[in-house]
């Protein structure tokens, strides 16, 4: 800012001096017997182009292009403003293009740019089970058949967790009406395996993952944000899930959605009291054939994705995977009989978690993104047909402006200034349009995620927005 | 072929001051030895002391002028004139004094050398 005055202040000078002296020269003229005013015009000739003494007088001082791109900011405004529906039209219609491929940007940014914020993220493996004839194969393995992995004599793994991100719950507060949010239940090892530490207070424990369950949770940093204001006094207040009363022990990290990223929880209760909540998981946690559960494992250092595969293949061959047993329900159905149904043991399929993360959005943002690409294409050439027709019109002004003195270079620096000036204006709309479609669209796509997003910062959307918009600027002037 | 109009009005300019570039200023300097003045009275002193003959340019003198500012040749204040008239007004420095020096030394080399072309019969004597 201070550069400015420091500018202003010597233009002013420098006019001042260029004054006085055609002052001086047009008195010694008068004296000298001629009349003021043909004086004061042979001075001026004498002189010669006073705009361009001055603008070499500047270049000498440096710094010149500061004063020039203001000027050229300064006359790039005033011609948007002389074309409003020009510059309504190509606002609104980039703003809409770049603004949706903002949204999309900041679901994608989340979910498959940032790394895991664990501890050694390579180390994790999601372990899930192969196709069978009742199962597609994919992440998740049954109760059963996580407890019998986890439970293994010789594991390349040097621990198991598991895990469910889609508990549906109603939370209140003691003073609040409930609303519903999504809860994940952890084995009690959880935390401590993928080396998470409390934002707050403590996380799920061994101790707390018991028979029966606990009346701990943990809350989501989000949630802790949105309904706690962020308060140390929430630690140690009660959180009502489904009606019971539960303990608020921690806070997860800031940055910490779990690692499936498919369903974003706010809460974080032990497993065992999963079945408290939601009296289902009691049935779930007891079928072998349904791989309801994610597990993950961190393999024990120096073990290679290759190995891991090998042993777990080896231990599920001899837990009897590919072979078909028989399921008794403990429960009786019509007559007091017996019910029965045979499934097939599936192989233990490992996949490291990182590829796993948010497959569900990454499958989305492909498809989106594609459609996206398109929309931008089309908008860019409507835009680029609206810049050529009114270069058609400029050419008269650009004509005026040579023959005036402007240089090629002021000439092609000022369009570039405007191009810019444009280019700010729907970089600035577009961001409120990715705000509000990245709101609709995620809200569409899953309540909980659009929770995150809605009180997440944007300032990633925000630069992606703004680059998007200079280059593309950049290349229509190009094109010019 | 419009294009290069004003590029070439603006290096008209600039070419002037490369052209007088090493004598404008060597004459600036040793017109400010007889006391500070501003850029008028620069020029006009120039003229009657060169008999009429060296007329400066202002396209050529202003851009010196801030440049030698720049180098610290020459300081700058606002001063009144006696007519009322604000101007700015030259002042030599130590650093100009200098340069001064070293620039009539240099000139009385070359005009020494520029006169022993000129007549070569003379200095042929002499030697």
């Amino acid at each position: 800012m201070s550069l400015l005055f420091w500018r202003r202040k010597k233009d002013e000078d420098l006019d001042d001096e260029i004054e006085s002296h055609l002052k001086m020269a047009a008195r010694e003229r008068v004296e000298r017997g001629e009349s003021s005013a043909e004086a004061a015009v042979s001075a001026r000739r004498e002189l010669g182009n006073v705009g361009l003494v001055k603008e070499v007088t500047r270049d000498v001082w440096g710094w010149r292009w500061i004063g020039d791109i203001a000027q050229d900011a300064r006359f790039g405004l005033r011609m948007l403003g002389k074309n409003p529906g020009f510059t309504a039209v190509a606002v609104l219609t980039l703003a809409l293009g770049i603004g949706a491929n903002a949204a999309l940007f900041s679901v994608i940014d989340s979910v498959v740019f940032r790394t895991l914020p664990v501890a050694r993220p390579a180390e994790l493996v999601d372990v899930g089970s192969s196709a069978t004839k009742q199962s597609p194969g994919g992440p998740g393995v049954s109760w059963p058949g996580y407890v019998e992995y986890r439970d293994l004599s010789a594991s390349p793994f040097s621990g198991l967790a598991a895990y469910t991100d889609r508990v549906q719950v109603t939370l209140a507060q003691e003073d609040t009406a409930g609303r519903p949010a999504t809860a994940a239940a952890v084995t009690g090892n959880y935390f401590d395996l993928l080396g998470v530490r409390a934002a707050r207070g403590r996380l799920i424990e061994p101790g707390d993952d018991t028979v029966g369950g606990s009346d701990a949770v943990v809350l989501g940093y989000r949630y802790w944000e949105s309904e706690f204001a962020a308060s140390p006094a929430a630690i140690g207040a009660t959180l009502r899930i489904n009606g019971a009363p539960y303990l608020i022990v921690g806070v997860t990290p800031k940055d910490f959605y779990g690692i499936g990223l498919n369903n974003i929880p706010e809460i974080w209760l032990p497993m065992s009291s999963a079945i408290r909540v939601e009296p289902i998981y009691k049935t779930q946690m007891q079928l072998p054939g349904n791989p309801y559960f994610r597990v993950v494992g961190r393999m024990k250092p120096g073990v290679t994705l290759e190995q891991a595969r090998l042993e777990m293949r080896i231990a599920g061959e001899q837990l009897g995977a590919g072979k078909t047993s028989t399921y008794v329900y403990p429960f009786t159905g019509a007559g007091g009989r017996k019910v029965s149904d045979p499934y097939e043991r599936p192989f233990p399929l490992l996949v490291p978690v990182s590829e796993l993360a948010g497959q569900k959005w990454r499958e989305l943002s492909a498809v989106l993104g594609g459609v996206i690409v398109l929309v931008l294409l089309i908008v860019a050439c409507d835009l680029a047909s609206l810049l050529l027709a009114r270069a058609e019109r400029r050419q008269r002004e650009i004509a005026i402006r040579l023959a005036l003195g402007a240089s090629r270079m002021q000439i092609i620096r000022s369009l570039i200034v405007e191009g810019v000036l444009l280019s700010g204006r729907y970089g600035t709309a577009a961001t409120w349009i990715a705000t509000w479609c990245g709101d609709i669209g995620i809200g569409l796509a899953r309540a909980d995620f659009y929770r995150v997003h809605r009180s997440g910062d944007r300032s990633g959307v925000q630069s992606c927005a703004r680059v998007t918009s200079c280059a593309r600027r950049c290349a229509n002037r190009a094109e010019e | 072929m419009g294009y290069t109009l004003g590029d070439a009005m603006k290096e008209r300019y600039q070419n002037q001051i490369e052209l007088l570039q090493g004598t404008l200023d060597m004459l600036i300097l040793q017109t400010l030895q007889w006391g500070p003045r501003h850029g008028y009275a620069l020029s006009q002193s120039i003229r009657t002391n060169s008999g009429e003959i060296l007329k400066v340019d202002t396209g050529s003198l202003y851009p010196a002028l801030h440049r030698m500012e720049k180098q610290k040749l020459i300081s700058a204040e606002w001063k009144v004139s006696e007519n009322n008239q604000r101007t700015r007004v030259y002042r030599l420095t130590v650093k100009g004094k200098k340069q001064l020096v070293s620039e009539r030394s240099r000139w009385s080399q070359l005009s020494d050398a520029i006169a022993g072309v000129l007549n070569p019969a003379k200095s042929e004597g002499d030697a």
